[in-house]
């Protein structure tokens, strides 16, 4: 089994479900590419409380203002995985 | 006081163990219901169920914690009314609460999450629920009230001192229509004080006055009343208007949860709200007391009220509402305000449920009464007395 | 109506006890910033704060025992006393029903929190006696202040966060020109708290060097605690037994952005409302404004709405009228800190003199202000708005006057 492709698509389940919880929709709702702020309505709290989720999910740690830029749920996964392979790379 | 405008009660809204909605607030209290439950352990009034879905929807409310809850399900029956009150003032709806506690459960748990999960993993969404004004900035933002948003905190007499803030700014020029109320939640922390504290009725029942009573219930709700401005009742669209006619603020030195035994900052409280509203003691035609069931806490209420009517006390109708709701904080005051306004329109004080005294006039029925004014009394412990007259003006 | 006079201040600050230190420092550009020591903050991602230190309230509590109350009380306490004897006001017992106190508070006093979860933790609930629970609701603050000085007027607390201060003054003085009360004592006190600290590290909001308002490159706030009483009287009391007088009080306004429970709203609609309000209510148009004490927590977005919502009120004028923020020295303060700006605004109406906001090295073009940077200046100011914004969306502004003798 290629655990990385699980792990990714685990992921961005994972976001999706998490940033369906701040807004108030459906995981289905959530897609890939729509923009967090403008589209999906995240403001800059919201966006830290899923920041705070997934960092204590993965047990990573993502900065405030990387985040902040992150435009949709594929650049979100890509943040996410390239910490968790850096956090594991430095285990 | 000539020339200044009055301040009139309006529409209102309630979440309460008695019911959510005026109606069967007053339905329930008017029935002699009691909302003191002692099924799950030490006797509280907290609301079963309550489910802010039903009245509310399911948006919006992930952010809000229960205190919020409670406040928007009250504010909601305000202003969804088909005819919603309206401002005049460009600032748009203004709302001031009264509240003992804020939204404890959320400073419990955040600082709780802290010390669980570490500083770094606690929940940024949960901070801003953890300033003790939190209901009204939620309700604010959820009903777009850019009007007047403030909250005031003074124990159990919150709620009222909230009405005496709305209606001291309508007296001097500061706003013609302004919501008023309170609000507090039955967090987890506060029935373990309250069980601590010893403050609970061992026997499950909320008796003010009686000589058997050993204790209350700690309840929880929120009540908003719409106040409005005008020169005088012909003003006002309402057959029967009620208007805030007078109040006062004392404090008693005491420890911070005890009761002055002179009952002096209470007697004087009472005192200053009838010379206020420039009347008699021998014009109050009805009672609705803070009384709560607690040992000294009515032991002084009832002293206050001997002093202030002396002889005549045993023939002015009293009602204790607590002994329906329990001891709901900062929304106690706004309760009774709402009750004061009600028996004023009814000519009928709401019943006290298990009455027993051979010195007041209370009963567990219903009492009617000929009057135009009723007092309305939050004595609070940690010594903060409020006191309001409402006046009923009856068009020809 | 009457016309309310503040006679008396009492600080209770990490630059200065008293108003004297306090205005020596403040006007000196002293920073009141170090590391944190009242806790660890090592767990935070932030480790500055304003702490009081050095100083003992309990010599001020003398009709109560001082064990069982919370820091932040002790500190009202204090904060109270220093302001009654500012004014060299003895106040008389007759009177006891006209004397009244309203404070600020955003806390109240979180070290039961704290207390009470540690106990939670610890599974030992020894010190959760009858005493202990009464010391948390926050009405306990004026409570102790009225106990303490024998005061049985209205007492209460305005728990609006971080614009509680301003909001307790206002309403201490409308319940002066109502002729319900006579003397009010009005101010705020927040004690440092694990909780608001945790709360704003985590938001990413604490800055990581120095409070710097206005700035181009400000990182954000610093929590601070610490308290002010202002003693308000009817003015004409005040002139009958010769007081000092610092200013007056003119009047308030208290506004909702109904936006964001913690950041304001971009254009500062509230704050523009609170501000009109105020002057509205004080009789004073907005060009007679010639000094404005900031809000200025020193955060990127609490500063360009700031500077958005001066320049809505005064127009062209608001690059020119000096706005300063004392947060740069005393870091935020949270329900004192608006009380504490009332403060150092009655000496500036008294003395002349405006504090700076410092820290300051580049002006940020979003935020075109002349913010007083980095040295006091002498201005002579006759109105000015108190500003203060809090979570929940409350905006509050309070205007106070310069006093002027009569003439003969």
């Amino acid at each position: 089994m290629d655990t990385a492709v699980v792990t990714e698509d685990h992921v961005r389940e994972e976001l999706k479900r998490l940033i369906a919880e701040v807004t108030e929709c459906e995981p289905e709702e959530v897609s890939d590419t729509a923009e967090l702020e403008e589209e999906l309505g995240i403001d800059s709290l919201m966006a830290l409380e899923v920041m705070v989720a997934v960092d204590k999910k993965y047990k990573i740690d993502i900065p405030e203002e990387e985040f902040a830029a992150l435009k949709n749920v594929n650049e979100a996964v890509a943040a996410v995985m390239r910490h968790m392979t850096g956090a594991a790379s430095a285990a | 006081m000539s020339g200044r405008p009055r301040a009139f009660l309006a529409q209102s809204g309630v979440a309460s163990v008695l019911g959510i909605g005026v109606d069967e607030f007053e339905a329930s209290l008017y029935a002699g219901r009691s909302g003191v439950r002692t099924d799950a352990g030490p006797a509280t009034a907290g609301i079963a169920d309550f489910d802010p879905r039903e009245h509310l929807g399911k948006k919006g409310l992930r952010s809000l914690d229960r205190a919020a809850r409670l406040l928007c399900v009250a504010l909601n029956q305000i202003l969804s009314d088909p005819v919603p009150p309206k401002s005049d003032d460009s600032d748009g709806l203004g709302l001031v609460c009264g509240t003992m506690l804020g939204g404890l459960d959320s400073i419990v748990s955040f600082d709780w999450s802290g010390l669980s999960d570490g500083v770094k993993y606690v929940n940024p969404g949960a901070f801003p629920n953890t300033v003790i004004n939190s209901a009204v900035g939620q309700a604010a933002i959820r009903f777009g009230l850019t009007g007047v948003n403030s909250t005031l905190s003074a124990g159990a007499s919150s709620g009222l001192y909230a009405m005496h803030y709305a209606a001291e700014l309508i007296r001097m020029g500061g706003a013609r229509l302004i919501m008023a109320g309170g609000v507090d939640e039955l967090s987890d922390a506060a029935l373990d004080a309250y069980t601590r504290m010893g403050l609970i009725s061992p026997r499950g029942v909320v008796s003010p006055f009686a000589n058997d009573r050993d204790g209350t219930a700690p309840g929880e709700g929120a009540a908003v009343c719409v106040l409005l401005a005008a020169e005088d009742a012909s003003a006002v669209d309402d057959a029967a208007p009620v208007e805030l006619a007078g109040w006062a603020a004392t404090h008693d030195p005491c420890e911070p949860s005890g009761y002055d035994p002179q009952a002096r900052g209470a007697a004087e409280a009472i005192r200053r709200a009838l010379a206020d509203a420039g009347i008699a003691a021998e014009d109050v035609a009805c009672v609705v007391s803070s009384a709560s069931g607690s040992p000294t806490g009515d032991a002084m209420e009832e002293l206050a009220l001997a002093e202030v009517f002396g002889g005549r006390l045993g023939e002015i109708p009293i009602c204790c509402p607590k002994a329906a709701h329990g001891e709901a904080m900062g929304a106690s005051g706004a309760f009774a305000a709402l009750i004061g306004a009600l028996a004023l329109k009814r000519q009928e004080l709401p019943p006290t449920r298990g009455a027993s005294s051979t010195s007041l006039c209370l009963s567990d029925q219903p009492q009617s009464f000929e009057g135009k004014h009723a007092l309305v009394t939050a004595l609070s412990c940690g010594g903060e007395n409020g006191a309001l007259i409402q006046k009923i003006w009856t068009k020809n | 109506m009457e016309r309310v006079a503040i006679t008396g201040l009492g600080l209770v600050t990490s630059i200065g006890i008293g108003r004297a230190d306090f205005w020596s420092a403040l006007t000196a550009g002293r920073s009141g910033i170090s590391r944190v020591e009242s806790f660890d903050p090592s767990a935070y991602s932030a480790e500055l704060g304003g702490e009081v230190r050095g100083f003992d309230p309990d010599p001020y509590i003398r009709r109560q025992s001082g064990e069982q109350m919370g820091r932040a009380s002790r500190l009202a306490i204090a904060a109270a006393r220093l302001a009654l004897d500012d004014a060299r006001l003895v106040l008389s017992p007759e009177d006891a029903a006209e004397h009244g106190v309203v404070m600020g508070t955003t806390s109240g006093e979180p070290r039961l929190i704290e207390q009470y979860n540690d106990t939670r933790q610890a599974e030992d609930s020894s010190a959760l006696t009858p005493e202990f629970f009464p010391q948390y609701p926050c009405q306990v603050i004026p409570a102790r202040i009225a106990r303490e000085l024998e005061l049985r007027g209205p007492s209460l607390t305005i728990p609006t966060a971080c614009a509680a201060g301003a909001v307790a003054i206002g309403y201490g003085c409308d319940l002066l020109r109502s002729g319900r009360t006579k003397m009010m004592l009005c101010g705020g006190a927040d004690a440092f708290s694990r909780i608001t600290y945790m709360g704003f590290a985590r938001l990413g909001a604490i800055a990581p060097e120095r409070c710097r308002p206005f700035d181009r490159n400000r990182e954000g706030m610093i929590p601070g605690e610490g308290a002010a009483v202002l003693v308000l009287e009817r003015l004409s009391d005040a002139q009958a037994r010769g007081a000092k007088i610092y200013a007056e009080t003119l009047g308030y306004g208290v506004r909702g952005d109904a936006h964001h429970m913690t950041a304001g709203h971009p254009e500062g609609r509230g704050a523009v409302a609170a501000m009109r309000a105020a002057l509205r209510g004080s009789g004073v148009e907005p060009d007679e404004v010639d000094y404005v004490s900031a809000h200025g927590t020193g955060t990127r977005s609490n500063d360009r709405m700031e500077s958005v919502a001066l320049h809505e009120l005064l127009g062209e004028r608001a690059a020119r009228v000096p706005i300063s923020s004392i947060k740069s020295m005393l870091g935020h303060t949270m329900g004192a800190a608006s009380a504490i700006e009332a403060a150092a605004c009655c000496l500036a109406l008294d003395t002349g003199v405006i504090a700076p906001t410092i820290n300051f090295e580049e002006p940020d073009p979003e935020c075109p202000v002349d913010c007083v940077p980095n040295q006091a200046r002498q201005a002579g100011p006759k109105i000015v708005l108190n500003n203060a914004y809090a979570f929940g969306g409350v905006n509050a502004s309070l205007c106070l006057r310069r006093y002027e003798e009569p003439s003969a």
